[in-house]
C-alpha cells in the first residue's frame, strides 16, 4: 500500500499534503506545533485507526480523506467521525462504523489476521493491526499495546502468529475437567444472581428514602448522568439499527430462496384441427435468457451472508460499548453522596452486592476462557507451538540486530517484544526500541503497509545513529513516513540524503496547519467523493 | 415460390457447442458482422444470420468434428447447397468446423478460406460426395442437381476452422469495451447460457412450414438477436460487478444526494434498493419484463449519455417500470444507475 495524499478539512479550512513518495519520507520543521503529528495521525485514522490527536485539535469537526494505492487500484477513503465514504472501481461505498469499514478493508484492501476472541474466530481490530506499522508521538507504551482494554497483549501476539500463518491454538487441556468446572461455576453464578437481586432492590428503596444532597452536587451529577444517558441511548439506537439491518438481510435471504423457482406456464394447443397433432406452444415471449445466472445468484447469496455476519459483529461491538457506558453509569450512581449514617447502615449490603457483582463478572470471564480453550482443544496443531517460538525468536533477533547495528557497544538482547512493567528508557533508548520493533515486524512479516513513526528521533538520537536508522529503513521495500523536529543548528541536515523525500513544515504558522489556501483542493476531492459540505 | 423448412436436427452437446460457436463467429468475426441482427436457429440451417431489414442472409452449417476428410466435407455441404438453390438471397455459405485434415489443404496455416485452398484432387472428391448426398436427400429437387450449379456453389463456399475455447468467444464480444477483469469460468457459463437458449429454440416445431419471403421466419421466434446477446452479457457483467464489489453506483449517489437524508438514512435507503434488485434477479418468472426494461433503459442511455438517473426514469415513465415486480421508484433508479455506470465501464 502506498499513501499518495492526505486531505484534512471542513467547509472553512483545510490542509492538503500530496508530496508523499513511495520510498522514505521525512516531514520536519524547525519547531514544534507545525502540524506534523496531526498529519501523521490522520493517515491511519482515515484508515480506521483510533483517534490519538493532540488535545487542541478537535478531530470530530473535520473530514479526513486519504488517497492510497493498493497495487491494482487507487482508492479514496474519507472518514468523518465513524462514517466512511470510499470511492473505488468507480463505485461509492458507504459505511457508518469502523467495524463495517473493517469488513471492506478485509475484503478489498488486505485480508486481516484472525484471532480467537470471546470464543469466536474474529478478524483483528484495525487499531490493533495498525500497531504493526505505526508509532505515534503520544501514548507510547513499551510494556503493552496502545489502547488496551477490549484487546490486549496476547491478542497482539496472536495476531502476529496469524499474520505469519500459524494456527492459533494452546495445548494441555482436559475437556472433562473443564466441563465440570464450568458446571460448578454456573451454579455458583445462579445463586449469586438471586441474592444480589434481593439486596439491590432493598438498597434502592433505602436510597430513595434518604436522598439529601447538596444542590450543586446534584446538578453536576444530573448533568453527568444525562450525558451518559444520551450516549447510551445513541449506542442503543445504533445497536437497534444494526440489528434491523441484520434481520432485514436474513429475511431477504429466505425470500430469495423462495423466489428462485421458475413457474413457467405453457398451454396445450391443437396445432392442426381435425388431427391428433397436439404441440406445446411457449408463452408469447418465447424462449429467452434467464434474468440472472447461477453464478450471480450464488454471489448474491454470499454477499447477503457476509453482510449478516458484518452486522452481527457490529452488533456485538456496540453491545460491548453499551456495556462499558453502562458500567460507567453504575459507577456514577454508586458514589452518590448519601449521608454518613445511611452509608454506615447499608455499607455491609452495598459491599455484599458489590462483591457479588464482581464475583459474577469474574465467573463469566473464567467460563468464557474455559469454553474458549475447549473449542481450541479440538483443533490442536502440535507443531504450532514450535512455529510460534521460532517466529518470536526471529522477530527478537531482528530487533537485537537492528539495535546492535545502531549501538554496537550497547550489546542489548531483547527477550520480549513488550518490556516488563516498570522498565524505563533513558534518552533516545525508547525511540530506538520502537524503531527496532517496527523494523523487525516489517523484516519478518514482510508486510507491504507504510511504516509511519511520529517524532522518530525522540530523545534526540544522535546524527550518526540516525544515519544508520535511515539507511536500514530505506532498504525496506515499504513506504516510510517519519517526522522530526530539528534544532536551529540542524536545519538543512537532511539535504545530504539523496534518496529521501524531504517535506518541510517550518513555514507553517504555529497551531494553524489548516487554512483557506488549500480549500479548493479539498473541495475538489470532496466532489470526487460526491460529498456535500 | 415457397421455401419448405426441412432437415432440422437435434444434436449432442459438442454439436450444440459448435452451433453456438458458429453463431458467435458470425456475430463477431465475420466481415459483415455489423449488418447481422437476427440469428435464426435450426431453421434454414444450423445458424443463419439475417439483416435487420430481412432482405439479406448469411448461412452457416457447423460441425464439431476434427480432421475432416474431403468426402465428409462434401456431405456436410448439402444443407448449404439446398439454400443455394432456393430463391432467397444468401450472401455467404459457411461451413464452420473444428478441423480439416491437413493432407487435403494447400495452406494449413489459414483458418478462413475458399475451395481454392483445397488440393485439386480433393476438390473433385468434395464435388462427387456433395453430388451423391444431394441425390440421396429427399429435400432437393433432382432436376436442380446440375454440375454447373454445383461448381458455382462450391466456388462460393467459405470454410472456417475454429479451435477457440468457449470463453474466448465471449471475451471477444466484451473486448475493448470493458475495464473489468473477468475469470474464464464466468465467461464459459455465459457461453453455455447462449447455447442453452439456442438449443431450446430448436425444440420449436417448424418442419414443413412454407415461407413466402426470407423474413417469414420471424413469427416462429426461432431466433436470437445480437441485442439479446449483448444485453444479456452486459446484464450479467453489471450485476456480477456490483454484487462482488458491494458499492453503490456513482450516479445513484448523485441522485441520493438530492434527497436530503442523514448518513444513516442514506445507508438504509441504499440497502433497501439493493435488496429490491436482488429480489428482481431471483425472480425467474420476471425475465421477459426484465429484458424489455433493460433494453429500453440501455437504448435511452446509449443515445442520451448525459441524462441523469431521474431524467431517464421520467423519460421511461412509471408505467413501464411497473411491469417488473419488486422495483419501486427508488430501486428503479438504482437499476438505471447500475446500467448507466455499467455501460461506462
Amino acid at each position: 500500500m502506498i499513501i499518495n495524499a492526505i486531505y484534512i478539512g471542513n467547509e472553512k479550512e483545510a490542509f492538503v499534503e500530496k508530496r508523499f513518495k513511495s520510498y522514505t519520507n521525512i516531514i520536519f520543521s524547525d519547531d514544534n506545533n507545525r502540524g506534523k503529528t496531526i498529519v501523521l495521525q490522520a493517515l491511519y485514522y482515515a484508515l480506521g485507526n483510533e483517534p490519538i490527536f493532540p488535545e487542541s485539535f478537535d478531530y470530530k469537526n473535520f473530514y479526513f480523506v486519504i488517497d492510497i494505492n493498493i497495487g491494482y487500484e487507487n482508492l479514496i477513503i474519507c472518514r468523518n467521525k465513524n462514517n466512511f465514504v470510499i470511492r473505488m472501481f468507480n463505485q461509492i461505498y458507504l459505511y457508518n462504523s469502523v467495524t463495517e469499514f473493517k469488513y471492506f478493508f478485509n475484503k478489498f484492501i488486505f485480508k486481516l489476521p484472525m484471532i480467537i476472541k470471546n470464543e469466536q474466530f474474529k478478524t483483528v481490530e484495525l487499531f490493533l493491526f495498525y500497531q504493526l506499522f505505526f508509532v505515534g508521538q503520544d501514548n507510547r507504551i513499551s510494556n503493552n499495546i496502545i489502547n488496551s482494554g477490549y484487546c490486549n497483549k496476547d491478542d497482539f501476539i496472536n495476531m502476529l502468529f496469524s499474520y505469519a500463518g500459524i494456527q492459533n491454538v494452546t495445548t494441555d487441556i482436559n475437556p472433562i475437567e473443564i466441563k465440570e468446572k464450568i458446571n460448578e461455576l454456573m451454579s455458583e453464578r445462579n445463586t449469586l444472581i438471586k441474592e444480589n437481586q434481593f439486596l439491590k432492590n432493598n438498597i434502592l428503596a433505602a436510597r430513595v428514602a434518604h436522598y439529601t444532597l447538596n444542590k450543586d452536587a446534584i446538578t453536576q451529577k444530573l448533568k453527568n448522568l444525562n450525558n451518559l444517558k444520551t450516549e447510551i441511548i445513541k449506542i442503543q439506537n445504533d445497536r437497534n439499527r444494526t440489528w434491523n439491518r441484520k434481520i432485514k438481510n436474513e429475511i431477504l435471504l429466505k425470500e430469495l430462496n423462495s423466489l428462485n423457482n421458475t413457474l413457467s406456464e405453457g398451454e396445450v394447443v391443437c396445432l392442426d384441427c381435425h388431427s391428433h397433432h397436439i404441440g406445446y406452444k411457449n408463452q408469447k415471449e418465447g424462449i429467452q435468457f434467464d434474468i440472472s445466472n447461477l453464478d450471480i445468484r450464488k454471489n448474491i447469496i454470499e454477499s447477503i451472508k457476509s453482510r449478516i455476519e458484518m452486522f452481527s459483529e457490529e452488533y456485538s461491538s456496540l453491545e460491548q460499548q453499551c456495556y462499558i457506558k453502562q458500567s460507567k453509569l453504575k459507577e456514577l450512581l454508586k458514589d452518590e453522596d448519601i449521608s454518613l449514617e445511611n452509608l454506615l447502615m447499608y455499607k455491609q449490603e452495598i459491599n455484599q452486592t458489590e462483591n457479588a457483582d464482581m464475583r459474577i463478572q469474574q465467573i463469566d470471564n473464567i467460563i468464557t476462557k474455559y469454553r474458549l480453550s475447549l473449542k481450541q482443544s479440538s483443533s490442536i496443531d502440535e507443531s504450532a507451538d514450535l512455529k510460534k517460538k521460532a517466529l518470536m525468536q526471529e522477530i527478537l533477533n531482528e530487533m537485537s540486530k537492528f539495535y546492535n547495528l545502531i549501538d554496537p557497544e550497547g550489546s542489548r538482547i531483547f527477550s520480549n517484544i513488550f518490556t516488563t512493567k516498570g522498565e524505563t528508557f533513558s534518552g533516545s533508548e525508547g525511540a530506538l526500541f520502537y524503531l527496532a520493533r517496527i523494523y523487525a515486524y516489517a523484516k519478518v512479516l514482510k508486510h507491504s503497509f507504510p511504516i509511519i513513526m511520529d517524532s522518530f528521533r525522540d530523545g534526540e538520537i544522535s546524527t550518526d545513529k540516525e544515519d544508520i536508522v535511515l539507511q536500514l529503513f530505506s532498504k525496506l521495500p515499504n513506504q516510510i513516513i517519519f517526522s522530526s523536529t530539528l534544532k536551529a543548528e540542524e536545519i538543512g541536515k537532511y539535504n545530504r540524503y539523496e534518496n529521501i523525500n524531504k517535506i518541510d513544515y517550518s513555514s507553517h504558522k504555529p497551531h494553524h496547519i489548516l487554512n483557506n489556501k488549500n480549500l479548493e483542493d479539498f473541495y475538489d476531492i470532496m466532489n470526487i467523493l460526491l460529498i456535500k459540505i | 415460390m415457397t421455401y419448405i423448412v426441412q432437415s432440422t436436427e437435434k444434436n449432442n452437446a459438442k454439436a450444440s457447442d459448435y452451433e453456438t460457436k458458429g453463431l458467435l463467429y458470425l456475430m463477431c468475426d465475420h466481415e459483415d458482422a455489423d449488418e447481422m441482427y437476427y440469428f435464426v436457429i435450426d431453421f434454414f440451417n444450423d445458424v443463419t444470420s439475417v439483416h435487420r431489414m430481412g432482405h439479406k442472409a448469411w448461412d452457416l452449417q457447423s460441425k464439431g468434428e476434427n480432421k475432416l476428410s474431403a468426402t465428409k466435407l462434401g456431405r456436410y455441404l448439402v444443407t448449404l447447397y439446398k439454400n443455394y438453390l432456393s430463391d432467397f438471397n444468401f450472401s455467404s455459405y459457411i461451413l464452420f468446423v473444428q478441423g480439416i485434415s491437413d493432407s487435403i489443404l494447400e495452406n494449413k496455416d489459414i483458418n478462413i478460406f475458399d475451395i481454392s485452398n483445397i488440393k485439386k484432387l480433393q476438390q473433385t472428391i468434395i464435388f462427387d460426395s456433395l453430388k451423391a448426398k444431394a441425390i440421396d436427400t429427399s429435400y432437393i429437387n433432382k432436376s436442380q442437381i446440375v454440375d454447373d450449379n454445383l461448381q458455382d456453389f462450391l466456388s462460393k463456399v467459405t470454410f472456417v476452422i475454429s479451435n477457440k475455447e468457449k470463453h474466448e468467444y465471449i471475451k471477444q464480444i466484451i473486448q475493448n469495451k470493458s475495464s473489468l477483469t473477468i475469470d474464464n469460468s464466468f465467461l464459459t457459463k455465459i457461453f453455455d447460457e447462449i447455447r442453452d437458449v439456442q438449443s431450446a429454440k430448436k425444440n420449436i416445431p417448424t418442419e414443413k412450414m412454407e415461407l413466402e419471403k426470407l423474413s417469414d421466419f420471424e413469427p416462429t421466434t426461432k431466433f436470437i438477436t445480437s441485442d439479446d446477446i449483448i444485453l444479456m452479457i452486459l446484464s450479467r457483467l453489471i450485476h456480477k460487478d456490483n454484487i462482488e464489489k458491494q458499492g453503490a453506483p456513482i450516479c445513484f449517489i448523485q441522485y441520493v444526494n438530492t434527497l436530503r437524508k442523514t448518513e444513516d438514512e442514506i445507508k438504509d435507503f441504499i440497502l433497501d434498493c439493493e435488496a429490491d434488485i436482488k429480489r428482481m434477479l431471483f425472480d425467474k418468472n420476471n425475465a421477459s419484463s426484465y429484458w424489455k426494461l433493460f433494453f429500453e433503459i440501455y437504448g435511452i442511455i446509449k443515445y442520451n449519455p448525459s441524462l441523469s438517473v431521474s431524467e431517464i426514469y421520467d423519460m421511461i415513465g412509471a408505467e413501464r417500470f411497473s411491469i417488473v415486480k419488486h422495483l419501486n421508484f427508488n430501486s428503479a433508479k438504482y437499476f438505471i444507475a447500475l446500467i448507466k455506470d455499467g455501460i461506462k465501464k
